[in-house]
């Protein structure tokens, strides 16, 4: 009988082409999605459940009971859990506002083509490029309390230095670690600031002259209202970095002294790689997700509110 | 409402280019005066001088009599609408007319109603809630023009606002900015590479050209547009205005007892030239004659100065173009020294005539040349030769 059977080569051509060409979109991003879900689901997901179970590395290779919301509540009333939160929002706050400050005035020098300022646009780009872990140390020498460069111009300065050194000394060292970061990151604030106003175009700015406007009026009524976007995403991606300190903190101050310097990001790492409390490390980490995601949310949501044109 | 004086005025860039050199005219109060010419003639230049946003290395600038050379942008009481209308994109229509005004100060109240008088007088105000992105692109260059009318400003400058809208539309508006500005009645610079723009809306338009060396000059003549038609002061001028452009041929000047005839080069074509006493001075030397093509006339065979084949009619309806070569050196207008190569080429001549004397393709036509409308021309300095 001269069906046709689902074996002919003839019959499935086509229908192998179609499917392809039907899926290639989903086939084009799958990879991409596989990575996503291997690489921050998963983990997310496994820590979820971990953060249910009494599970502690130092006791034992498995998880040994189902403790429920336990360790919640123990992250919660941890010792260093509100100082680590509040350094944490401090170093995200200021550090953001500071570096964004900073950087859109160096981003201003910089549109004025003044001589050398390729020279500086190269030099500003160098601190941004240095692992963080490498900034640490530098840092390090830098607040030495005998001789480091910082604490020598500030004593030149007259200025009060403790006695236990700038790192020494909760008054002085999570500004300290707040400074190092900024000394880091503003560059990059610049940098992208910069290249976006270079996109604001001539005319308006000088239509807004004529109109009478002062550099300041312009300033924020029409350049900042038209790099907006980029400044929102950058900010955000800034403050979600910020929030995740914990290198700069290892290298200087472990958190200390007490718990002046301890961040969230400092807290996670001391409780899963140096106490191996798989279970409650889990529960904090899934706290700190909470926290940071509620704040950007908030944060966009405001943001790209009356965004339409 | 101000005058608007350029003296002398000369930009050089940093680079070394010479963009303007000596320029010298006044722009009368309540005056339109259109500048116009090809790119590079400095023509934008010097309206950016005008507003401020560049300064002039000589020369100075008054306003009403003041000296306003080195005053800010922002303390010259002038409105520009730029090519593409710098609108602020992140601001409503309102907004973006409100703000000039905000700048100085004034109550809501008032800044509310002159917005509110400029739109309607431009049909905006259904749109004053909108963002300039939402606009198609002619009711944008309303916009850039309702920012510069309601600050009620001393002067407006306007660099080429129509260049960016479709042909229709450029037309519409051409005649719209002319009432407008009759209206108001505020002095006007406005910058075009357009000559049709230039002729139809300037009260005097200002011809510019590209100059080499600070030594020249860029104005080559500012009249109205009716005399830089009739009465072009140098060739450049007399090549510019005019669609399609005047036909330049070189002649010689002979005298035939008390006449002139012109022999034009490399044909043995020779015009009976009327007298004048300019001309006269001429006899016996190279000149180059200027022909509009509407000076050409369709004529009987016998009376024929040129009878050329004709390979391109161009009919546009009411009239035609017709193309045609004679053996003769074309003529640079630009003055540029010509090469050998194209002395000894052909030069095309374009004559308009009535559709009705289309010839067939590649057939002679008899034409003359009304010779009372000729121009003369000094082909060494460019000068027009006029009594």
């Amino acid at each position: 009988m001269h069906t046709a059977t689902i074996a002919s080569p003839q019959a499935l051509a086509p229908v192998r082409k179609s499917f392809v060409r039907r899926n290639l979109p989903y086939l084009l991003i799958a990879p991409s999605v596989i990575m996503l879900l291997a690489l921050i689901a998963y983990p997310l997901l496994f820590a979820l459940k971990s953060s249910f179970y009494f599970w502690n590395l130092q006791v034992g290779p498995q998880p040994l009971a189902f403790v429920g919301f336990d360790n919640y509540v123990q992250a919660l009333n941890a010792f260093d859990f509100r100082a680590a939160l509040t350094n944490t929002l401090i170093l995200s706050v200021l550090g953001t506002a500071i570096e964004f400050g900073l950087g859109l005035a160096i981003a201003l020098v910089l549109l004025q083509a003044l001589p050398g300022m390729n020279v500086v646009r190269a030099l500003l780009i160098l601190p941004t490029t240095i692992a963080p872990i490498v900034v640490g140390f530098l840092f390090r020498y830098l607040y030495d309390p005998g001789g480091g460069l910082v604490t020598w111009v500030l004593q030149s300065l007259a200025l009060p230095i403790p006695a236990e050194g700038i790192l020494g000394s909760p008054s002085t060292a999570l500004a300290a670690i707040l400074f190092v970061d900024i000394w880091q990151w503003t560059p990059f604030f610049a940098i992208v600031l910069y290249a976006s106003l270079l996109a604001v175009p001539d005319e308006i700015i000088e239509a807004a002259r004529l109109d009478r406007a002062s550099a300041w009026t312009i300033l924020m009524r029409i350049k900042l209202p038209l790099i907006r976007r980029t400044a929102i995403i950058i900010v955000m991606l800034r403050f979600m970095q910020i929030f995740n300190t914990f290198d700069t903190v290892l290298v200087l101050t472990r958190g200390g002294p007490g718990t002046s310097t301890r961040t969230l990001g400092y807290s996670l790492y001391e409780q899963g790689l140096v106490n191996f409390n798989v279970g409650l490390v889990s529960a904090q980490t899934w706290i700190t997700v909470l926290i940071v995601n509620v704040i950007v949310a908030l944060y966009v949501f405001f943001a790209f509110r009356n965004e339409e044109w | 409402m101000a005058s608007m004086t350029f003296d002398g005025i000369g930009k050089t860039f940093p680079d070394g280019t010479v963009a303007v050199a000596n320029v010298s005219f006044t722009v009368a109060d309540g005056e339109f005066v259109v500048l116009v010419g090809p790119s590079g003639c400095g023509k934008s230049t010097l309206l950016r001088m005008a507003a401020g946003l560049e300064t002039p290395n000589d020369g100075r600038l008054l306003m009403d009599d003041q000296d306003v050379t080195n005053t800010e942008p922002q303390d010259r009481d002038i409105a520009m609408v730029f090519q593409n209308y710098a609108l602020y994109p992140h601001m409503s229509v309102y907004e973006n007319m409100a703000f000039g005004l905000q700048q100085r100060k004034m109550p809501k109240d008032k800044i509310d109603r002159l917005v509110r008088d400029a739109a309607e007088m431009l049909d905006l105000t259904k749109y004053l809630s909108r963002k300039p992105g939402a606009l198609s692109g002619g009711q944008r260059q309303r916009v850039a023009m309702g920012r510069a009318i309601v600050r009620h400003p001393m002067a407006f400058l306007m660099d080429e606002p129509l260049s960016n809208l479709d042909a229709k539309l450029r037309v519409q508006m051409r005649a719209e900015l002319k009432l407008l500005n009759q209206r108001l009645g505020v002095t006007t610079l406005y910058v075009t590479h357009d000559q049709v723009e230039a002729m139809t809306m300037g009260d005097r338009v200002a011809v510019l050209k590209p100059v080499g060396n600070a030594g020249e000059s860029n104005l080559q003549q500012i009249d109205t547009p009716q005399r830089l038609y009739d009465r072009p002061a140098n060739i450049f001028v007399a090549g510019f205005i005019g669609s399609p452009a005047m036909n330049f041929v070189r002649a010689e000047l002979r005298a035939e007892g008390a006449s002139l005839r012109a022999a034009i080069a490399g044909t043995g074509i020779s015009l009976p030239v009327p007298a004048s006493a300019a001309l006269s001075a001429y006899a016996g030397r190279q000149v180059i004659a200027g022909i509009r093509p509407e000076m050409f006339l369709v004529c009987p065979e016998a009376e024929a100065l040129f009878n050329e084949p004709i390979p391109v009619a161009e009919a546009l309806g009411a009239d035609t173009y017709v193309f045609f070569d004679i053996a003769s050196p074309p003529v640079d207008v630009n003055g540029a020294e010509e090469d050998e190569f194209k002395r000894k080429g052909t030069n095309r001549l374009v004559a308009r005539i009535p559709p009705a004397a289309t010839p067939k393709p590649s057939e002679r036509l008899p034409l003359t040349v009304d010779l009372e409308k000729l121009h003369w021309f000094d082909p060494q300095t460019g000068a027009a030769i006029r009594d």
